[in-house]
């Protein structure tokens, strides 16, 4: 990411760009996994790509104080319509994303600041006096207004950047981002330090106006362009704070643009776009100089309401040809280079700069993993330099498992299509769970409760008044004093390890026991209960935060957990190290609570740097280890459930121990009584008295 | 103790003509307090004729204030009493008073400092803080707060005296309506019709809170001003942020925070060590990229000027260019 998001991504924030990304997509290749990392990549890209957006969403709301959308183009929608923002789909490329932002802002403002309405009906807004000029020179009002309106854009896209750039001086690297790729270029450079666009036809004028702004501009390349330059006044342009004034500064340049077409036109030579092309890089000399009449300088284009306008009844903006004159030092390369450039600052003008496209598919992909608000968190910098190497892993970070991403390609853990014994298994064990929570929270019941003792005839304490009679008699313990035992709110987290390991009977044990937690919450007042489950795609560990009691009902238990499935390896370490920042934070107020379910064996091979590293046995289990402590520092207390079958496999028992330490636990996961003593056991040492 | 002689009852006074008082309290109001002038003519006029008032606002947005202010402008200074109910342990003792022991006169009931307020002829009593009120205070309250009632039953008192409102006493009560409101308690619907004056206090704008901080706190520096300018505008988006729908944020900036900054501010904070110190710990970090926090560190950057060009573009007039 740039220097300028610094300020507000942290750390484990920090996106990788595509050209890292590239570095990877080789090492992988050697792994011999091409296909399947590309699609991974994808995802990965897809998943940078939402998080680009949400963050320039911000900058839009702050911008303009509205929650205005901020999407990617899908439909050939390039510019603000003044209800939306449209990006690109390159934005997570290194170099484009300041841009990106910058765009973005502007777009913004032209939200915050434009009238649209004034744009639509510029062709009416039209003075006479410009059409007293124009109309010996054959020039129709449709492309009269068309380039009123080009001006106009150019004088409201100066006011409003000079009002966002002022006001918001920790944004101005975005916009110097974006005037330098635009604005300042040096292939613009060098055209204005060239011959071209020295003839005065709206072609030149158009160009020499629009890069008045450049350091390298030149006032004596055409006629009227001080005067222009003067109408405009830069220095003073806020002056123009409402929409009316901007639009008159636009039809005053307009005025001085045509005069000075008209008075030259006749004893100018002037050549055709298409002409110059062909002089390549030319001897200098200007061709043919007397084809073109008037009716050449400016024919029939279209008035193309750049700001979500309704189309006109002429032809393309591209028809309005003109000249621009030679110059014997610009290759015929450099030449199309400078009018590429140009014809991106007109379209950056009119608003119709080109955004490069989602597909249909990608858009769907792209709301689903908004809605489940998916993020991709870097990890093990620790574990990669025990290897000497300089990398991290990314984690795929799921907040909000939805029915949509559950069930598309982008969810490794999907029971599949058909798959109904597995399915029944699942839907057993919830019901299964259900019954048994129901029974945990009877036995958990008591953290509702709120216990007031009040102890009477005391010596001390607060005035008993049934005891005020009792003076007569010398009595002086007439006092109370109360004690009340409540407890701490509660924030249970549990991460369930779903890894193919797990599959089979592990696996339902796991899920009634999570259900059974979960259900043994919902009937406790303050607790607050998320459960995730762990995994991995191919080239990234996978965390999918599938239950949340504060926001979703118990029923998408019911409904979306018989789809889940045991997939995949365990990074368990990992997993945590992703998690961790997205815990509620423990404070004195809160009790809060990591309960782990796996079964002790932490795998995952790892693609960094083009070498492939692995995440097993001890160096893992350290490292899982390291997590857990990480996790009990950060307040919680931490309650580890080794899930097994009938055999236990003592490696695992092992590795399982390391990385738990006092808090594994060896249980019948199904014995509820169980269950409840090791919760109550933790429970009761926060109790709050 | 409060004198009642100096109890000033306006109505009662010859020659007082209310629509000249009226037209006349708009500029009787001290620069500290910002208020709308229809509000606040509003107010003094409810307060001169002896209603309920309640006034609903979001936390710092000068409730309080607004309440003494009155007293003050009315000339009952002396006359003003205090109630913090959210403060308040045990409502019976506040509200009506304690049985105390003596050893020469065996038990006895003393009157609490409300009682004494409301026997004062056209007092004004603040109930600050009322969404907060214990619910045995509020069943206090009711049959004071009646206007067909107007009385207060001393229950522990030998002969359960009742004590009347006394002509002309003015309640003001305060509250925080709102979900973000956690430890407030849900005004029924026969309490909030015991206030039939309710005015609704809005956060102060961006200039307001800019040009109350400024004077409060005599700031003239110039980079001290821009960094409270930049301060006001934060606090102010987040007031409005949190009124969105689909906000982005779940806590706003209140003027008591704003407050405290422009303190900092005179103690020689840079907006950025104000922003790490004061601002960010109150948005939660849970949700990464998402969190509250990043998108105030996004807001605090817009005002944190970067390493660029002053000037965006260059004014070719002022460029050094021989005249065509």
């Amino acid at each position: 990411m740039s220097s300028l998001s610094d300020f507000w991504l942290t750390e484990h924030d920090e996106w990788d760009f595509i050209e890292e990304a590239k570095a990877d997509n080789e090492a992988v290749a050697l792994a011999d996994e091409m296909i399947e990392t590309r699609q991974s990549e994808h995802t990965r890209q897809l998943i940078r790509l939402s998080s680009a957006r949400r963050a320039i969403a911000n900058y839009v709301s702050i911008l303009t104080n509205q929650n205005i959308p901020v999407t990617f183009n899908d439909n050939n929608i390039n510019c603000t319509d003044g209800t939306h923002v449209y990006l690109s789909s390159d934005i997570t490329k290194k170099d484009n994303f300041d841009v990106a932002v910058g765009l973005s802002l502007h777009e913004a403002s032209h939200i915050k600041y434009s009238d649209f309405e004034l744009f639509k009906s510029i062709w009416m807004k039209v003075p006479r006096s410009i059409y007293d000029i124009t109309e010996p020179l054959n020039i129709s009002k449709d492309v009269v207004s068309k380039i009123c309106k080009d001006l106009l854009n150019y004088v409201e896209d100066r006011y409003i950047d000079y009002m966002v750039h002022t006001n918001a001086p920790g944004y101005r690297g975005y916009y110097d981002a974006l005037y330098d790729k635009y604005f300042n270029a040096k292939v613009i450079n060098d055209a204005l330090d060239s011959e071209l666009y020295k003839v005065p036809s709206v072609e030149s004028y158009m160009f020499r106006i629009i890069n008045l702004t450049n350091p390298n501009t030149n006032l004596r390349a055409l006629p009227g362009l001080t005067d222009i330059a003067k109408a405009l006044d830069l220095s003073n342009i806020v002056r123009l704070s409402k929409p009316e004034d901007r639009l008159n500064v636009a039809f005053n340049i307009a005025e001085i643009l045509f005069k000075n077409i008209t008075e030259v036109g006749e004893t100018k030579t002037i050549t055709s776009v298409d002409e110059v092309k062909g002089s390549g890089e030319g001897d200098g000399e200007l061709q043919d100089s007397n084809k073109n009449d008037k009716n050449n300088v400016i024919t029939t284009g279209s008035v193309e309401d750049i700001l979500g306008g309704e189309q006109t009844a002429v032809n393309s903006t591209n028809d309005v040809v003109t000249n621009i004159g030679q110059d014997s030092t610009i290759s015929k390369a450099k030449l199309e280079k400078i009018k590429k450039a140009f014809d991106r600052q007109k379209d950056f003008i009119k608003g119709t700069l080109k955004k490069k496209k989602v597909s249909k598919k990608e858009k769907q992909i792209l709301d689903t993993l908004e809605k489940s608000k998916v993020e991709l968190v870097d990890v093990a910098h620790d574990y990669t330099k025990s290897f000497n190497l300089n990398g991290s892993i990314e984690c795929i970070v799921v907040k909000n498992m939805t029915k949509d991403l559950l069930f598309s390609d982008e969810c490794p853990l999907y029971i599949g299509d058909g798959n109904d014994i597995s399915y029944k298994k699942n839907l057993d064990s919830i019901n299964q769970g259900i019954i048994m929570g129901t029974k945990l929270g009877r036995r958990l019941q008591i953290r509702n409760e709120v216990n007031t003792f009040k102890f009477s005839r005391r010596y001390t304490g607060k005035l008993d008044k049934r005891l005020i009679h009792e003076l007569g008699f010398s009595d002086e313990n007439i006092f109370y004093t109360t004690l009340t035992e409540k407890y701490k709110k509660i924030n249970f987290h549990i991460s369930v390890d779903a890894s193919a390991s797990m599959d089979g009977s592990k696996w339902n044990r796991a899920i009634k026991l999570c259900v059974a937690l979960a259900k043994a919450a919902s009937m406790l007042d303050n607790v607050n209960l998320t459960i995730s489950f762990r995994t991995t795609t191919n080239r990234n560990p996978y965390i999918l935060v599938a239950y949340d009691s504060k926001v979703d009902k118990f029923s998408k238990i019911r409904n979306l957990f018989p789809y889940l499935s045991a997939r995949g390896t365990t990074p368990e370490g990992l997993c945590f190290e992703a998690i961790m920042k997205y815990l509620p934070v423990a404070d004195d107020n809160t009790n809060s609570y990591f309960v782990n379910m796996s079964d002790g064996e932490p795998y995952f091979s790892a693609y960094i740097d083009q070498s492939v590293i692995s995440y097993s046995n001890e160096a893992a289990a350290k490292h899982t280890q390291t997590q857990v402590k990480k996790i009990r520092n950060n307040g919680y207390t931490v309650i580890s459930y080794f899930i097994t079958d009938n055999y236990i496999n003592p490696n695992s028992k092992e590795l399982f121990k390391i990385m738990y330490g006092i808090d594994a636990n060896y249980i019948n996961v199904e014995n509820y009584v169980q269950i409840a003593n090791t919760l109550n056991k933790k429970m009761m040492e926060s109790l709050d008295i | 103790m409060k004198n009642n002689k100096t109890t000033i009852n306006l109505l009662t006074s010859k020659n007082f003509n209310m629509k000249d008082y009226l037209d006349k309290c708009i500029n009787l109001r001290p620069t500290s307090l910002i208020m709308d002038d229809l509000k606040w003519k509003y107010m003094v006029r409810s307060a001169i004729r002896g209603k309920n008032i309640l006034l609903l606002g979001p936390t710092g947005c000068g409730k309080t204030l607004a309440a003494q202010t009155v007293a003050k402008v009315l000339g009952k200074e002396s006359s003003f009493y205090y109630f913090n109910l959210g403060a308040t342990q045990d409502a019976r003792s506040a509200l009506i008073g304690n049985t105390h022991f003596d050893k020469g006169t065996g038990t006895l009931f003393k009157e609490s400092s409300f009682v004494k307020a409301i026997r004062t002829p056209s007092a004004i009593i603040l109930l600050d803080e009322i969404s907060r009120a214990h619910h045995d205070g509020v069943n206090i309250l009711m049959t004071v707060l009646d206007d067909l009632q107007r009385y207060l039953r001393l229950d522990e008192k030998e002969d359960s005296e009742i004590v009347k409102v006394a002509e002309g006493v003015t309640f003001i009560a305060t509250a925080n309506v709102g979900n973000e409101y956690t430890a407030t308690r849900v005004m029924d619907r026969a309490l909030l019709s015991r206030f039939p004056v309710k005015i609704e206090m809005s956060p102060l704008d961006v200039d307001s809170e800019y040009n109350l901080l400024k004077t409060r706190f005599d700031i003239n520096d110039d980079k001290q001003l821009g960094i409270l300018k930049s301060v006001c505008e934060i606090a102010d988006h987040t007031r409005k942020q949190v009124k969105t729908e689909d906000s982005k944020l779940t806590n706003f900036i209140p003027t008591r925070s704003t407050v405290e900054i422009a303190e900092l501010i005179v103690d020689g904070f840079n907006l950025l060590e104000i922003a790490e110190s004061t601002i960010y710990p109150n948005f939660t970090e849970d949700g990464g990229v998402d969190s509250e926090r990043t998108y105030m560190k996004q807001l605090v950057q817009k005002y944190v000027p970067s390493e660029s060009k002053e000037n965006l573009f260059n004014d070719p007039l002022k460029s050094d260019q021989p005249p065509f």
